[in-house]
């Protein structure tokens, strides 16, 4: 092509290219009108499901949901898969059925178990418009180009068939039944807990075989990179008791606790990624559910 | 009278003396420099943390104490102006929550600790000039997602 030509050749690509987006050629956002609602939802849920800690490097340059987080644990460090429309490394060549069954039955497109490091014993209890907006997001996002670490996991654990048996212990797909005689916001924040935030995964001791201690949901636990993840029922001594709900929303939204020291680490990526992009009222409903917990005194053990 | 500058002299006279020969450090013997500045930083970042709590207490759920604000956004610049200076090298041992990525990533902790400290730097200014607090709030915000940036990287959740 002659050295003239480059012009008209970049403005046509530049033409093509802000078709094929929709002009003038930006990913949907919160302030984006022209997003479809259940879009606009997806992009929202994606937050509050917490997707975008695991699904996206911790690089400032890291692109958005093409995975790569190291999440560590118990059984060796794994790393959040691309899920991008990439239809060679994302999640491109699936079905919403697939996407479905990922996110209700933790299988992939082929039928074989994901690690429960993936919270699909949150999701599945996710309500069906919900998982179908979330699948409409996806599908906007720009697809990337980025290969599946693979996790490094002890031997015992790199067994996959190993997860079947992990199911059978501690996994039942079940859907969110609302609380009939709690009030709207309860319900709203038990829902944004149990189906989406999955803050019961970190914030919960786990059995030998990795499922969470009976009568200790919330109770606070030690993770597997030494952090703590602290009692989050509202004990006085142990739990949230002592903070005010005032201070509980403002930490969900920008990470202050009531000495104004800042969250760091996993809960800084938590708020960051997640919580700081709800909706006040989201915000307090998740406040009004913890607060009304049964108080669980539970001092989580020191580091070994 | 002339007692007490006598005594003042004899003072005077015996720290020279003991300037002089080297003697000016504390009277304990063991090395406690690197101790000594951990005690210091976590009173600073405590401090900190006390102004941040005052400065959201009159921002975001308006606190009757406005005229105070100044005192709290200036010590905020202040103690942000060089926080890489709290971290030296051997600074990383016993009750500390710093990691060691501090040290082993020095260009990004000093890139996040200047973001920081902008930050903190254009809360204070728009406090100066009288902002209100609904102008105030996103200032706010950027120094609080500043910090939080910086505890993500390079602090222990303990």
């Amino acid at each position: 092509m002659g050295r003239g030509r480059w012009p008209i050749a970049a403005a046509l690509l530049a033409l093509c290219a802000a078709l094929y987006v929709g002009l003038p050629g930006v990913a949907p956002s919160f302030a984006d009108d022209r997003a479809s609602e259940p879009v606009r939802e997806g992009e929202y849920l994606l937050r509050a499901g917490g997707c975008v800690s695991c699904h996206t490097g911790k690089e400032d340059d890291a692109p958005f949901l093409a995975g790569g987080r190291a999440i560590d644990s118990p059984f060796g460090t794994f790393y959040g898969p691309n899920i991008t429309p990439d239809p060679e490394t994302g999640i491109g060549g699936w079905s919403e059925r697939d996407f479905e069954r990922a996110l209700r039955h933790g299988r992939n497109p082929s039928g074989s178990h994901y690690y429960p490091a993936f919270p699909y014993t949150t999701y599945s209890r996710m309500r069906s418009e919900d998982v179908a907006a979330l699948w409409a997001y996806l599908q906007t996002v720009e697809p990337v180009q980025r290969e599946n670490r693979p996790h490094e996991l002890d031997w015992f654990a790199r067994f996959r068939p190993g997860i079947a048996v992990w199911k059978f212990l501690h996994f039942r797909p079940e859907a969110f039944e609302p609380d009939a005689d709690a009030d709207d916001e309860w319900n709203r924040g038990a829902y944004l807990s149990s189906a989406l935030a999955h803050c019961a995964e970190c914030h919960s001791p786990r059995t030998r075989t990795g499922g969470i201690k009976p009568g200790l949901r919330y109770a606070g636990a030690r993770m597997a990179g030494g952090d703590i993840a602290p009692n989050i029922t509202p004990d006085r001594e142990t739990g949230i008791g002592s903070w005010s709900g005032r201070h509980l929303m403002r930490y969900l939204d920008l990470g202050m606790d009531p000495d104004g020291d800042f969250a760091g680490s996993a809960m800084g990526d938590v708020i960051s990624e997640g919580t700081s992009f709800l909706t006040d009222s989201d915000r307090r409903a998740l406040v009004v559910y913890f607060r009304s917990l049964e108080p669980i005194r539970h001092e989580v053990p020191p580091a070994d | 009278m002339h007692r007490m500058l006598m005594n003042a002299r004899n003072v005077l006279v015996g720290s020279a003396m003991a300037l002089a020969l080297g003697l000016s450090g504390p009277v304990y013997s063991f090395d406690d420099g690197a101790e000594v500045t951990i005690d210091y930083r976590q009173g600073l970042m405590r401090a900190l943390g006390g102004n941040m709590s005052s400065t959201a207490a009159i921002v975001v759920d308006g606190a009757d104490f406005r005229d105070n604000l100044l005192v709290h956004t200036r010590y905020i610049v202040d103690a942000t102006r060089d926080i890489p200076a709290l971290f030296p090298e051997g600074s990383d041992f016993g009750e500390t929550d710093a990691l060691m990525s501090i040290w082993e990533d020095p260009e990004r902790f000093e890139e996040l600790s200047r973001e920081n400290h902008e930050a903190a730097v254009a809360l204070h200014e728009a406090v100066e000039q009288g902002d209100d607090a609904a102008a105030l709030m996103p200032r706010f915000r950027n120094v609080g997602e500043s910090c939080r940036a910086c505890h993500e990287d390079f602090r222990r959740t303990d």
